[in-house]
């Protein structure tokens, strides 16, 4: 039987820096990710950045990716199941299943970008935004034809910029972003003085851009892609409200990001929702542990928070974990803890200046049109959804069973919190009071086969 | 109903000349140049046209990549001789044999 | 908020036995009132494999064999109703459905089962070998000792059945009481009262369909039912092309492509989680029987708590004059004869003859 002291699911920042610290402390460590490469969203590619991408951070990724490599580190691997001793399922490639019995368990599964159900989302040449950014930083591929970058957030900027920087001139940047008053802005100032240099960051990327002379059509609404079997324009409402068009090959699209939650919510996990970040989130007390004793949330996962306060968030809960643990008193641990906190507190207060400023606007599936796909998978519209409702599915999962909203391969991670949505409207509840639709194992679709060799001689 | 992929546009990526590319792979018996270490999925989408892996089961829709994070699950690929698995979530291999799945309800 | 209402009979439980029995009483012109839980209850009727059989029912109480084949038989007229009803496709299919024995032994056992319950109810079967079964579940394992095959049983879509029959009620003067927990049954002059958060509601005559809700409702009456929870784990995969041309009683492909393997007896009381164990153990009886499913993917499992009495077979009864109690394993196998002849019994205001071997008393000594 294998029995770390600490697996770690999810090799970003925050779980690298979780290991690292752990292993510092005298803790055997496991650390699993899906990916071929550790590294995640912001150190993804770090060790061998492109021009232009290379910064502090990635230099402090290289190092903590390295000191992962020389540990358990275990790339391609899925968490399949967990179960509430803490028997954990993985599987790598496509190998057998093996189970792990670690003490403590931390989930650093990150964030995913929010999913966007527009009318035409699922035609060949749409994608996130930051897809766009992972090819960049991992391959430095370059979008090859007329590209558009859509929608909302800090992201949807940086991406521009980094493109720019690549010498790939996007044909337009169309921003959903709601105007602000000077008055909105004034009111988040107070969180923005927490970390200015953020601040003139955003500040010269909106110069870079101006400066390139990228079209930038602010206050964008309505939008829809078109094409036959690809996409060839995308259309929207200008500020004005006046209709436009745009010709395209590769629409990227960004909404902000959510936490990716499957496996806090496998476990019940008690969540809460977060009203500026406008998602749930595992409730977690200041070290990161859930409300299932033993399971650790660290970055994004547990909240939006972004890469810095991600890397924090993984020493914090390390630290927790070796007091826990008996490798240090509460009396170091805490003397260990004060820079981390310092420095977490100082980006968690910038955050509602963000959350603020970028408001989820792309797609509000509550107004969806009847005809909109919400599930992806199974092909499920918002009409076919409320129509469920009205028969009788006024619960999460009955809506799920009537519809096969969430049933597909990607077992409700395009569509669960837009199917919520709509749900919430519908009945007229609070996001706050609806119960979610359950998650169940596996985490990942894998083969029979590979499930029945587990314990095979 | 089936909709054409649409013939020939050139694909969605395309690599910085001071890429190279080393490692064969063999894409529908032809042989591809992949980067050391890239996901499937980052290279096709400099090969394949608009980047449609797939048709989707249920009415043969093609579908592309979206998130690149395991997430979406619309980059779906045979490899070696296994249907429907993430090609954002997994690296090349030199000789690694890759096909799409482009008859609805994949190549069982 | 709270309501005060009166119907002439109220049905609580709002799963496939339940929303049948309200189905039928509607039919019966009656005027009903549906209670039922919220998205959080034990539903039995959400996690079913959906096989509409009666192969094999019978063996621990007789009267049950030509029971079960009677509501079998009455199936397709109500599924074609339903379906002309609602709209919604059920996905009824009754092409016949092999049983899997693991070894010869078995399949003896289950040849001498099926035998007596033949003599009984007159249900035709026959033995099929692996070449026999190859034509209609193609890819079966030769190493396969055979299986026992009834061709008027077959399947439907159990979601689809209780979303079809939810969406029937939905015309008309039913009430339908959503999220609507009954707490306390009580008897009063003149029938019963329920209270739940929302409020009381008066009516005559009282249906307790409520599934494992049915102990403590029971309970509120002054009686101890001799149900109890039995787990059974469902294993289900991404969709496949079709193959499948019928469902088998371990594995099934369903009208969307996907495959649903089944179906453990665990006794574990209310828990319905799923386990590694139980999940690798499904996994490798199916790959066992079919070796093609070992590179399909595993999407999704989950658990349903089983409602047995003590020899599988339904209980229906008069607990306490105008209390009828319906409850059984086979929601679905038995939803066409509930909306049918026991909806009818029920609107009558009294149990026949015919009901008599499926009282509580057979439990008595
Ligand atoms: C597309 C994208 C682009 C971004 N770009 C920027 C940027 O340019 N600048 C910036 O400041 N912030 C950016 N952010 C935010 C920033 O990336 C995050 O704040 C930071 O990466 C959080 O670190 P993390 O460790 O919590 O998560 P991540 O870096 O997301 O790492 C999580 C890891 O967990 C793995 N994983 C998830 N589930 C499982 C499972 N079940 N089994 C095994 N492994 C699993 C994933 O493969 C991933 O490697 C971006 C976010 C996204 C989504
Ligand atoms: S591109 Fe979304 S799962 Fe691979």
């Amino acid at each position: 039987m294998t029995e770390p002291d600490l697996l770690i699911i999810g090799g970003g920042i925050a779980g690298l820096s979780a290991a690292a610290t752990a292993r510092d402390l005298g803790l055997s460590v496991t650390l699993a990710d899906e990916r071929p490469a550790p590294g995640g969203n912001i150190l993804a590619g770090a060790e061998a950045p492109p021009k232009g991408i290379a910064s502090a951070l990635t230099r402090r990724g290289a190092a903590l990716i390295a000191a992962a490599r020389a540990a358990d580190f275990r790339p391609a691997t899925q968490a399949l199941r967990i179960d509430a001793d803490l028997a954990v399922q993985l599987v790598t490639g496509t190998g057998p299943v093996e189970t792990l019995h670690p003490k403590r368990l931390l989930l650093a599964t990150g964030a995913v970008e929010r999913p966007v159900p527009l009318p035409g989302a699922t035609l060949p040449g749409v994608m996130m935004a930051g897809a766009a950014q992972l090819l960049l930083k991992t391959s430095g591929a370059l979008p090859a034809g007329r590209t558009i970058l859509a929608g909302s957030g800090p992201l949807l900027l940086l991406v521009a910029r980094q493109l720019l920087a690549a010498g790939v001139r996007p044909v337009a940047l169309v921003e959903t972003t709601p105007h602000q008053s000077l008055g909105q802005l004034v009111a988040t100032l107070p969180a923005a003085r927490h970390a200015p240099g953020l601040v003139a960051q955003g500040a010269g990327m909106t110069l870079a851009l101006r400066r390139a002379g990228v079209p930038w059509l602010r206050q964008a609404s309505a939008l829809t892609i078109q094409g036959t079997g690809r996409v060839e324009t995308l259309r929207f409402h200008d500020a004005k409200g006046r209709a436009q068009e745009l010709a395209a090959d590769l629409v990227l699209l960004h909404d902000g990001v959510i936490p990716q939650d499957q496996a806090t919510r496998l476990l019940h996990c008690a969540e809460d929702w977060h009203p500026g970040r406008q998602a749930y989130e595992p409730r977690a007390d200041l070290w990161g542990e859930t409300s299932r004793a033993g399971v650790f949330v660290a970055g994004d996962c547990a909240g939006v928070r972004g890469a810095l306060a991600a890397e924090q968030a993984g020493i914090l809960a390390a630290l927790q974990i070796a007091h826990q643990l008996g490798r240090i008193d509460a009396g170091k641990r805490d003397a260990l803890a004060r820079e981390p906190r310092r420095l977490l507190d100082r980006q968690s207060a910038f955050r509602p200046f963000l959350d603020a400023r970028f408001p989820p606007r792309l797609a509000d599936p509550a107004g969806a049109e009847e005809s909109q796909v919400i599930c992806r998978c199974e092909g499920v519209t918002a009409g076919a959804l409320r129509m469920a409702i009205r028969q009788g599915a006024t619960g999460a999962d009955q809506l799920k069973s009537f519809t096969r909203c969430g049933m597909g391969r990607c077992q409700g991670r395009s569509c669960s919190l837009a199917m919520t949505r709509i749900l919430a409207s519908e009945t007229g509840t609070a996001m706050e009071d609806l119960r979610r639709q359950g998650v169940r194992a596996p985490l990942k679709p894998v083969p029979l086969g590979q499930i029945a060799q587990e314990g095979e001689a | 109903m089936t909709q054409n992929i649409a013939p020939s546009p050139p694909p969605l990526f395309r690599l910085p000349p001071d890429r190279r590319p080393d490692v064969p792979v063999l894409f529908e018996g032809q042989t591809l140049l992949a980067l050391k270490g890239e996901t499937v999925a980052s290279l096709l989408l400099r090969h394949v046209d608009a980047g449609a892996f797939r048709r989707e089961e249920r009415r043969g829709e093609a579908r592309a990549p979206l998130c690149l994070m395991g997430v979406c699950f619309d980059c779906l690929v045979t490899i070696d001789g296994q249907d429907n698995q993430q090609a954002c979530l997994i690296a090349v291999k030199p000789g690694m044999r890759i096909a799409r799945q482009l008859t609805a309800g994949g190549a069982l | 908020m709270s309501v005060q209402d009166h119907v002439d009979i109220a049905v609580i439980g709002g799963g496939l036995v339940g929303a049948a029995l309200a189905y039928g009483l509607r039919r019966q012109g009656q005027r009903i009132a549906l209670f039922d839980e919220g998205d959080s209850a034990f539903r039995a009727s959400r996690g079913n494999f959906g096989l509409v059989c009666a192969g094999g029912k019978g063996g621990q109480l007789d009267d049950y064999a030509p029971w079960a084949l009677q509501g079998v038989e009455v199936w397709k007229d109500f599924g074609d109703r339903l379906v002309a009803e609602t709209g919604i496709d059920i996905e009824l299919e009754q092409n016949g459905l092999p049983v899997f024995c693991p070894d010869p032994a078995a399949l003896a056992e289950r040849v001498a089962m099926m035998e007596r319950l033949q003599r009984r109810s007159g249900l035709a079967f026959e033995v099929h070998s692996p070449a026999e079964i190859d034509r209609y579940m193609p890819g079966v394992s030769a190493d396969v000792p055979g299986a026992v095959f009834c061709a008027i049983d077959g399947a439907a879509n159990p979601m689809l059945l209780l979303r079809a029959l939810h969406a029937s009620l939905l015309t008309g003067d039913a009430v339908l009481r959503r999220d609507a927990r009954v707490e306390r049954l009580e008897a009063v002059s003149g029938g019963y009262r329920l209270v739940t958060a929302q409020g009381v509601t008066r009516c005559e005559r009282v249906v307790l369909a409520a599934g494992l809700g049915n102990l403590g409702l029971g309970q509120d009456l002054g009686v101890t039912l001799p149900i109890k929870p039995m787990r059974g784990q469902i294993l289900v995969t991404e969709r496949c092309p079709p193959r499948m041309k019928v469902p088998s009683e371990h594995v099934r492909q369903t009208r969307d492509g996907t495959y649903l393997l089944g179906g453990s007896w665990e006794d574990v009381g209310f828990d319905t989680g799923t386990t590694a164990e139980v999940t690798r153990a499904i996994a490798r009886r199916a790959i066992s029987y079919f070796p093609f499913l070992s590179t399909v993917r595993l999407v999704r499992s989950w658990s349903a708590l089983r409602i047995l009495a003590p020899d599988n077979a339904p209980i229906y009864d008069e607990i306490a004059p105008g209390a009828f109690l319906v409850t059984c394993h086979s929601g679905v196998s038995l939803a066409a004869i509930h909306a049918g002849k026991v909806a009818g019994w029920i609107a009558d205001g009294a149990l026949p003859a015919e009901a008599d071997p499926f009282r509580l008393g057979r439990f008595a000594d």
